[in-house]
């Protein structure tokens, strides 16, 4: 059930009423029903995956918090680990690991027969094995006490806002909120609704608008000029962030209106200078994730200066894994890991100018930075992406007219979502409708929802993070 | 200047205009008697501006009178370019036509020549227009239409089936109408739920529904018409889109006839109840495709004229009572030339005149 479908809008008007109607203990059993019917409108033979990840991760976390013996809470661990690993493993990994193996192996002129399974991968996996393994580590480590009550971890595993998208939750935060009774407010719904509003607009307006431009720039017959290159990389810096900061904003606002408050997933990312800066403002929950159960326990920064790069390289690399098994993603994590360490080796912030056109050269400079990340993500493999870059040197602009429309059209599809972003930067505050007088505030939600029924794309796209 | 002569908002058919409208006038009565609250006053805020963004963007003549300068089909799409005129059509006065005729882009060619040169004939054909679209687009018809209104119907109508997705871009219709749609739809034929939704969705927003004008204007503006994915009608020769065009007219269907017969049907029971009377006109399209439709052209004669035996406000009138268009009258594989449209027509409306012993009123707009 995707966030921008009708089907959507629907399930969610009637799990709310029903919400709001029900006595309050019956409301944890409602948000589980909805989220597995969530869930099972995509493909109801996944719910398995979902319910058995639930049970191993329940029981292995109780055996973790009854035993004493190291050794028993260790191979408990392992248990929950080496399922959710391999789950993944076999869904979304396998079919890329053995088509690598023929490929070597052929290299050296050894031929196998190429093992293929025929498997989709389900949705949303990436992220809720994550989730679930996440807990399992707290209680291990102790931070964490198990949770008993059995309907509250499930729901806690598959809450359906971000059950297919994240934020990847901790049972530190979510657990509490579905373990108690929620309250539910006023501010709460308004902020909720805003949230949402805000969401669909950056999702359906800006990156659904701006995925048009970037595939017919992709899927062109004729030689792309290096002018169209930039174009498409600044639009899909840009649908990237609509699509999947849309998603985020909707979950969390959609979260609130069932008095759930989920972790914030974006934080103006492209405001920022340097590449931990933008980690730490872009897919928080998942780079919070990889920082404290895989770059600390390689050793963090308390280790020598080169084991530190190994870390950073080691965690971005299986970072860039985790987005999809493919090449162009493992890429994308070396040169995210590259620009760490370089930023590391040149500390860009020492003895620089405070002064506000130097900080905003410093902005530029990082997010041109990330745009061409973004050139390595997107492109579909890496042949196309060398194609694309030699064409981009040789070729001059051949189609005029095109170019002048794709630029027109990106900055008209980015341009009112901007203003919008950047009053909210200014205000440092990315909940609220950036303004304070309730007339002004209303204005914007009219503006902006005249601009997405009259300028949307409305064909209920899929979220570019749903296939991670 | 006469297309000031109504106000927009009280042509338009949007309740919802409305209801925010009387919201407005209450409050303001409401604010003559007493001071208001900051919640009534944010209330009425909000129904003030979006009343505002309706009628500054979606009922105002200005508005479609300069996109219709503006904006080409090759921009917006021929349905759509149809569309915006008579979204302008509605909102001003038009003096009602003796004859109207209704239908696709054959219609329109065939009868806006003769159409051209007086007030008797008016037209409203648009691409792709068929029974459906005669049900969706009634309350139009209601106001354009004074006394008969003319169909120009074949296999080439009633062997296809109709399409959801040109008619998102009707009129907004009442729900007992929708109702009445689904009932006489459902039974015979399915579409994506999308297209459904996409229907539903334009029928009760505006702003959704004007959307191919607002892409079209921005298309326009960045300097490229065309902006969404088409077909390159450059590349291909004019014999060769003949070609096709006749090709396609021989995947027509006969099980379509049931759907767009009971379509037409309710249609001549509307028109019955507003006294309109409706001519159907056995159509006709290029000869070398007729011939290989034989057969399905007469099925589609005879269950035009039993449909009509059955209303006493409709005739039939068949290939026998109208002129027969020959293979050089036509410019492409479904279109004629305007001199064998306006041959046609003058033709038609002699006979049409002398069936229902109406006095034509031909000639009187020069005087």
């Amino acid at each position: 059930m995707l966030f921008n479908s009708s089907i959507f809008i629907l399930f969610l008007a009637v799990t709310l009423a029903a919400y709001y109607l029900l006595p309050k203990k019956g409301t944890k059993y409602l948000l589980l029903a909805a989220s597995y019917f969530f869930y099972g409108w995509w493909d109801w033979r996944f719910l398995g995956l979902i319910a058995a990840s639930t049970v191993i991760d329940y029981f292995t976390a109780i055996g973790l918090g009854r035993s004493h013996f190291p050794r028993t809470r260790k191979h408990l661990l392992l248990i929950s680990i080496a399922f959710n690993l391999s789950m993944l493993g076999v869904f979304k990994y396998f079919n890329f690991f053995a088509d690598t193996l023929h490929t070597t192996l052929a290299s050296f002129g050894l031929s196998i027969s190429p093992a293929h399974l025929n498997v989709i991968l389900p949705v949303g996996i990436s992220f809720y094995t994550f989730q679930t393994m996440g807990y399992t580590i707290d209680v291990y480590r102790r931070n964490l006490q198990p949770e008993k009550h059995f309907i509250s971890f499930a729901t806690y595993v598959a809450f359906f806002p971000q059950l297919v998208a994240g934020p990847i939750e901790r049972a530190s935060h979510l657990l509490p909120q579905i373990r108690e009774k929620r309250v539910v407010d006023k501010a709460g719904i308004y902020e909720g609704l805003w949230l949402m509003l805000w969401g669909y607009f950056l999702k359906i307006f800006m990156a659904d608008n701006l995925s048009l431009i970037v595939d017919s720039i992709y899927s062109s017959s004729q030689a792309i000029s290096g002018i169209d290159l930039i174009i498409c990389h600044y639009a899909f810096a840009f649908q990237i962030f609509g699509d999947f900061a849309g998603y985020s904003y909707i979950a969390i606002g959609v979260a609130k209106l069932f008095g759930v408050n989920l972790n914030e997933n974006f934080l103006f990312p492209y405001f920022v200078k340097t590449p931990s800066e933008f980690w730490r403002n872009w897919h928080i929950s998942l780079s919070s994730w990889l920082r404290d159960y895989l770059y600390r326990p390689l050793g963090g920064n308390r280790v020598g200066t080169s084991l530190i790069y190994r870390n950073l390289m080691l965690t971005m690399i299986l970072g860039g894994l985790w987005h999809g098994a493919a090449w162009h993603y493992v890429l994308w994590g070396v040169y995210q890991g590259l620009i760490l360490v370089l930023f590391r080796l040149i500390p860009a912030g020492k003895g620089v100018s405070s002064a506000r056109p130097v900080q905003i050269i410093r902005i530029f400079i990082m997010f041109n930075l990330t745009c061409l990340g973004w050139m390595i993500f997107r492109t579909p493999d890496l042949t196309t992406l060398a194609n694309m870059i030699n064409e981009s040197f040789t070729s001059v602009v051949s189609h005029p007219a095109k170019t002048l429309y794709w630029s027109e059209n990106t900055l008209f599809f980015i341009g009112l979502p901007f203003i919008i972003h950047l009053m909210q930067y200014l205000r440092k505050r990315p909940h609220v409708i950036p303004a304070d007088n309730i007339y002004y505030k209303i204005s914007i939600c009219i503006i902006l929802i005249y601009a997405l029924l009259m300028y949307g794309n409305w064909s209920a796209k899929n979220f570019i993070y749903f296939q991670f | 200047m006469h297309f000031l002569g109504k106000l927009a908002i009280i042509k338009s058919s949007s309740w919802f205009l409305l209801g925010a409208t009387l919201v407005c006038a209450v409050y303001l009565i409401y604010c003559l008697i007493k001071k208001p609250t900051r919640g009534i006053m944010v209330f009425c805020f909000t129904v003030a501006s979006i009343v505002f963004a309706e009628i500054f963007l979606f009922n105002n003549v200005f508005l479609f009178h300069s996109a219709i300068h503006f904006v080409s089909a090759a921009d917006i799409g021929w349905r759509q370019e149809s569309t915006l005129y008579h979204d302008r059509q509605r909102l001003i006065n038009t003096e009602k036509a003796q004859f109207l005729a209704i239908g696709s882009s054959q219609t329109h060619v065939i009868y806006t020549p003769y159409a051209s040169t007086c007030d008797e004939l008016a037209v409203m054909g648009m691409a792709g227009m068929g029974p459906l679209d005669f049900l969706l687009y009634k309350d139009l018809i209601a106001e354009e239409a004074s006394e008969v209104i003319i169909l120009t119907l074949c296999d080439f109508d009633l062997g296809r089936q109709p399409s959801l997705v040109a008619a998102k871009l009707s009129p907004p219709q009442r729900i007992d109408d929708l109702i009445t749609l689904a009932k006489i739809v459902s039974p015979i034929a399915s579409y994506p739920a999308c297209e459904i939704q996409d229907f539903l969705f334009a029928n009760g927003i505006s702003a959704y529904r004007n959307q191919y004008l607002y892409k079209g204007v921005l298309n326009k503006l960045t300097g490229r018409a065309k902006a969404f994915p088409e077909e390159d009608v450059t590349l291909i020769s004019d014999e060769d889109r003949q070609i096709q065009q006749l090709e396609k007219l021989r995947e027509l269907d006969q099980i379509w006839f049931e759907l767009n017969v009971a379509l037409l049907d309710r249609f001549i029971e509307w028109a019955e109840r507003e006294a309109l009377k409706v001519c159907v006109v056995s159509g006709q399209y290029h000869p070398l495709a007729m011939q290989k439709n034989e057969s399905l052209h007469k099925q589609a004669d005879v269950a035009l004229a039993n449909l009509c035996a059955s209303h006493p406000n409709a005739s039939f009138i068949g290939a026998e009572q109208r002129l027969s268009f020959t293979a050089e009258d036509y410019v492409d594989g479904y279109h004629v030339g305007p001199e064998a449209g306006y041959r046609f027509t003058s033709h038609l409306i002699s006979v049409v005149s002398s069936n229902w012993k109406i006095e034509s009123s031909k000639g009187k707009s020069d005087l």
